[in-house]
């Protein structure tokens, strides 16, 4: 077992501003997440949440410092291989769902699979599962353009697990959802991500849902600001 | 609101500049292909039409014999008709000149004594010295053929024509256009009575020009003087004659009308297509716009605006474009003109206001009916689903079925209609083809989503690829059709032509069974002076190898109303009988024997609906002359021929010499080597001789020149099958960025992108590819049986090119792969974090 889920060293994402400036996103962020643990990260809009996750998902890569998921530098992996451990070890949960209308909700759920190459009667018990889990076993079939906001996050729950990661990522996962239907997906998902025994980082303005995680990273204007540990 | 069109506009050529450079490169090139085509088209016409005009003068009227020739006596008839104004009398005839083989000019003689201001106008360089103006031998030379002899005034040089080597002198230049005679091309004119006697035409003259009186019905004056002559000339307008240059032209200008269609096609779908690219990827800012207060009239006029700047800046570039593709063409169609119609060269291109007019309107009317589907949608949406990142886009199935109905019903429609109706028309496989054109467009969508929808998908592969393209059904049913549209006409063309070729291969093999044929020419032309002597037919059916001899006389006559050749035959010969591909049954060609008879050809019986047991009117250089038809044969001549046995051709048309014979060798003699001897004995000018398989291989170079124009065809159905696909490829990209960018977070790689767009790329050129050959053969079957009978009265074989067909299938199945590569790679660089970009 890795000691540590995700690592951030002296992280800084800078970019171009008007002229010549220089605009940070973040600043010399330093922080370690040891796996199996929930971290909520909190901040003012335009605070750096957003590229924090991007940074630990491997979609974007830092400036200066190095970022490390269950040990492996992203540093030094090319566009390439960074693909790899993302299909590997990271689930990644958007705001606004962004499942695809063409597919049914099944397949929505099987595409990670579907893109690593995994044959469908690998993946078909999993996915069955997994919308079993969510209270979605009867949609299985449908377009997901009829579903609702929270059953939509849901789906796209299932699939961010489906290739059980060790790692979760989610930008403001509640963001455009009621507060009634937010709580329920929240909970949800940290029942899964407990289930599973995977590492959550997410991003969120609410307090109360910030509340629920084992520890808070608070960023302001990029800078790491305070610790909070909910379990100290 | 012009401050910020103009900073969107700067903005988007900076961000996106290979897009909105292929904006621009959509509208020229769509511009281009129509104008090009346009022009050559018309510059051939034109460049019949001023053949037509050198010979007439300003006349309004040219009266011609019926036999080819007319007697001097007509002169003063036709001039002492009421209404004529002023009349003058033309001698024709081409001659080549000595010691420049190949060198061949137009020789008129007019009447330069009588008072003729425009011509002495036109005369300038006058030889110092020299004889008198219209003496005997005196010539003027146009500058151009001066030029290319490199004669100056008061050179003396030798010309040739069939009846032998005459020696003039040159006494001034003529310059054409001041003359009131546009063209002139190299020319010689002389006094009408010098030329007479030189030439050996005392008492002939090819024409009579003539101007009417101020005031008179052209028309009718025409009429008159027909009929003040009983009938044995032929009196028309200069309009008359250039419908029958555009007749003759037919099958050329068929190939370039459908050449010119496409191109419309093309051009329209080029434009629409890339202003729609360019749209779709603002999509999002007039959302912003909207969202911040803008009036939708607002937006639209900041599309439109930009639409049309970018439009005009397409037509622009498209008109020199166009311009310079006819330029490059010139030759290729030039050559065609004069080598198989005998027509003048193309001497300038045509560039009318109609042709500019067509190029602004399709360029400007694509650009602005492509901008009106993204204009529309953005209009109608509300503010919030067009800052939508990924649009639940479903078409509904309903819509697109009602579409394939409809495309069905147009075909059954048109089908239904011919059946009952058309078939009597002319114009009716126009009718039919349009309907099988419009048809492809109608059905795609429908056809692409069931066909897509049904893909299973067992991987992120080629069949992902496919099952995609049906969530982005507007864009992939434009490309798809377009593309079946283009393979339609090709594939449609393409059998035509090889059905074509493959039927003339037959009747070739079946009516060429001489060894070696000889022909008069004057000038190296056979034309209606050009005939053998009997002294010469003599000698060459003596030769050693000659076991038999065919002999055939031509003449170009008016019968039933069109002019076309009579042929004169010996019918009583098997080898004769053998050479007609009879279609009517029982022996034809021994009831034409029995019953003093014709046989005619395909397309007489088919355009002037005489058949076996009817009767054509021949007007013969003595009067019309009436005589049954005893059979039918297939003719794929232009505009049809008429054949029938030699002694009733001298009984009813007058006695004449052999224009040609062919001549059947002893078996072992070596037909070329023949050919070879007979050439070198007879001077080049005034015979053509050719082995039979000289003569197949001339009647296919005929064939291919007439029909090379469609190699423009197939290269252009290629253009499109990769402009289609790569334009729609791009859009997609565009559109779908934020769909690349999750499949990028969910672990693609983007090798895997790349081939997902290429696969699109490639299941699109096979959807347009299927649907196209189902078109094609509809068209074909449209082309052959409906359109080559009705126009040209040929009866054509329905074969199967497999090989043709499967090449340009292949190549365009290679063009699409190749199209998507860029926008493939483009879609491949997508950032994964396109879409959380989007978020925020
Ligand atoms: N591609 C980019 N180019 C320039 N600046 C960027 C880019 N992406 C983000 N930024 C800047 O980086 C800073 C942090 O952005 P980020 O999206 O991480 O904020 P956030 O905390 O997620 O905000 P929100 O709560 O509104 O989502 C912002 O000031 C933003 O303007
Ligand atoms: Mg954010």
């Amino acid at each position: 077992m890795d000691a540590s889920a995700l690592n951030f060293t002296d992280v800084s994402k800078v970019y171009d501003g008007a002229g010549s400036a220089e605009r940070y996103a973040l600043r010399d962020v330093t922080f370690d997440i040891a796996p199996g643990k929930t971290v909520a990260i909190v901040g003012r809009s335009g605070s750096g949440k957003s590229t924090l996750l991007h940074l630990a998902a491997g979609i974007d890569v830092p400036t200066r410092g190095s970022v490390a998921v269950y040990g492996a530098a992203l540093n030094g992996l090319g566009e390439t291989e960074r693909t790899r451990l993302r299909r590997r070890d990271i689930g990644f949960v958007f705001q606004l769902f962004h499942l695809l209308p063409h597919l049914t909700v099944r397949d929505n759920v099987a595409l990670p699979d579907l893109i690593a190459g995994v044959r469908e009667r690998t993946y078909r018990e999993r996915v069955a599962a997994l919308l079993e889990r969510v209270g979605l076993p009867d949609r299985a079939g449908d377009p997901v353009a009829g579903l609702s906001g929270g059953e939509m996050q849901r789906v796209a729950i299932c699939r961010a697990l489906l290739r059980r990661p060790r790692l979760l990522l989610a930008d403001e996962p509640t963001g455009s959802l009621d507060d009634a239907s937010g709580q329920v997906v929240m909970d949800l998902m940290l029942q899964m991500v407990a289930e599973e025994g995977a590492t959550l980082v997410y991003a969120t303005h609410s307090r109360e849902l910030a509340a629920m995680a084992d520890r808070t990273l608070r960023l302001h204007s990029g800078i790491l600001e305070a610790e909070s540990d909910a379990s100290e | 609101m012009l401050r910020y069109f103009c900073k969107t506009v700067s903005a988007h050529w900076r961000t996106n500049p290979v897009l909105y450079g292929l904006t621009v490169l959509g509208v020229a090139l769509g511009v281009a292909s129509v104008i090009s085509i346009r022009i050559l088209n018309q510059s051939a016409v034109a460049s019949f039409a001023a053949g037509v005009r050198t010979i007439g003068g300003a006349a309004d009227v040219v009266v011609t014999g019926k036999a080819g020739t007319l007697p001097d006596a007509f002169y003063p008839l036709v001039r002492g008709t009421p209404g004529v104004a002023a009349a003058w009398p033309v001698f024709e005839s081409t001659v080549t000149v000595e010691g420049r083989p190949g060198t061949f000019a137009r020789l008129l003689g007019v009447d330069l004594l009588a008072p003729s201001p425009e011509l002495w106008e036109a005369l300038s360089a006058f030889a110092p010295g020299a004889a008198a103006v219209g003496g005997r031998g005196w010539a003027a030379a146009t500058p151009e053929l001066a030029r290319t002899m490199g004669w100056v005034p008061g050179d003396r040089f030798k010309v040739r024509d069939g009846a032998g080597v005459r020696e003039l002198r040159l006494g001034a230049l003529i310059d054409f256009e001041r003359w009131g005679a546009s063209g002139g091309g190299r020319a010689l004119v002389m006094d009408i009575a010098g030329a007479q006697s030189l030439f050996g035409g005392a008492g002939t003259l090819h024409r009579i020009g003539v101007t009417a009186a101020e005031g008179a019905d052209v028309p009718a004056l025409a009429a008159r003087i027909e009929e003040r002559l009983g009938g044995r000339v032929d009196a028309v307008t200069p309009s008359e004659r250039t419908g029958q240059a555009r007749q003759l032209l037919g099958a050329f200008r068929l190939n370039l009308t459908a050449l010119s269609l496409v191109s419309l096609v093309v051009g329209t779908f080029l434009v629409f297509s890339s202003m729609r690219a360019c749209l779709v990827r603002q999509r999002r800012e007039f959302g912003v716009l909207r969202s911040l207060g803008s009036t939708p009239a607002q937006v639209l006029a900041l599309i439109l605006g930009e639409a049309a700047l970018l439009g005009v800046l397409g037509v622009v570039i498209g008109i020199l474009a166009g311009y310079w593709t006819a330029v490059w063409n010139l030759d290729a169609v030039s050559s065609t003109l004069t080598n198989v119609y005998m027509l003048r060269e193309i001497e300038s291109l045509e560039v009318s206001g109609g042709t500019l007019a067509l190029a602004v309107l399709a360029g400007l009317g694509g650009a602005l009916s492509g901008t009106l589907l993204p204009a529309l949608d953005v209009w109608r949406r509300d503010t919030r689903t067009l800052l939508d990142t990924l649009p639940a886009r479903s078409a509904g199935t309903a819509v697109t079925r009602t579409l394939f109905r409809l495309g069905l019903l147009l075909v059954a429609g048109a089908v239904g209609w011919y059946w009952f109706i058309g078939w009597r028309w002319r114009l009716t496989g126009f009718v039919l083809s349009t309907a099988v054109l419009l048809c492809l467009p109608l059905v795609t969508p429908w056809l692409v989503q069931r066909l897509t929808g049904r893909v299973r998908v067992p991987d992120f592969g080629f069949r992902y690829g496919v099952r995609s393209l049906g969530a982005t059904l507007a864009n992939t049913s434009f490309s798809v059709s377009s593309l079946a549209m283009a393979v339609c006409l090709l594939v449609g063309i393409t059998l035509l032509v090889e059905s074509f070729r493959e039927t003339l291969v037959r009747w070739v093999n079946r009516s060429l069974t001489a060894d070696v044929f000889v022909t008069a020419t004057v000038g190296a032309r056979p034309g209606p002076n050009a005939t053998l002597s009997p002294r010469l037919v003599e000698r060459l059916a003596g030769g050693p190898d000659v076991e038999d001899v065919a002999p055939l006389r031509r003449l170009v006559l008016r019968v039933e109303g069109r002019r076309l050749a009579v042929v004169g035959v010996d019918l009583g010969r098997p080898a004769a009988r053998r050479r007609l591909a009879l279609l009517s049954s029982g022996d034809a060609v021994g009831r034409a024997v029995r019953d003093r008879g014709v046989l005619i050809g395909e397309p007489l019986s088919r355009g002037a609906s005489v058949t076996v047991g009817d009767t054509v009117e021949i007007e013969g250089p003595a009067g019309p002359v009436r005589l049954p038809v005893s059979g039918v044969y297939r003719d794929y001549t232009q505009g049809g021929s008429v054949t029938m046995d030699l002694g009733l051709m001298a009984e009813t048309l007058g006695s004449g010499s052999l224009t040609s014979i062919a001549l059947v060798l002893r078996p072992g003699a070596d037909p070329e080597a023949v050919a070879a001897g007979i050439e070198s004995r007879y001077p080049r000018d005034s015979l053509r001789v050719r082995s039979n398989r000289r003569l197949k291989e001339d009647i296919f170079n005929v064939f291919d020149q007439t029909f090379a124009v469609t190699r423009i065809l197939q290269v252009m159905s290629l253009i499109i099958a990769a402009c289609a696909i790569t334009l729609t490829l791009l859009v997609v990209a565009q559109e779908k960025a934020s769909e690349i960018a999750l499949y990028r977070t969910l672990g693609a790689f983007r090798r895997q992108v790349f081939l997902l767009f290429v696969s699109k790329g490639t299941a699109m050129a096979f959807l347009g590819l299927t649907l196209g050959f189902a078109g094609g053969i509809g068209l074909g079957a449209i082309l052959i049986f409906v359109i080559q009978k009705s126009y040209f009265g040929w009866s054509i074989e329905w074969t199967w090119p497999w090989l043709p067909l499967a090449g340009e299938a292949l190549a365009i199945v290679c063009a699409a792969v190749l199209a998507s590569l860029y926008p493939a790679f483009r879609a491949s660089r997508t950032p994964a974090n396109e879409l959380c970009h989007a978020d925020a």
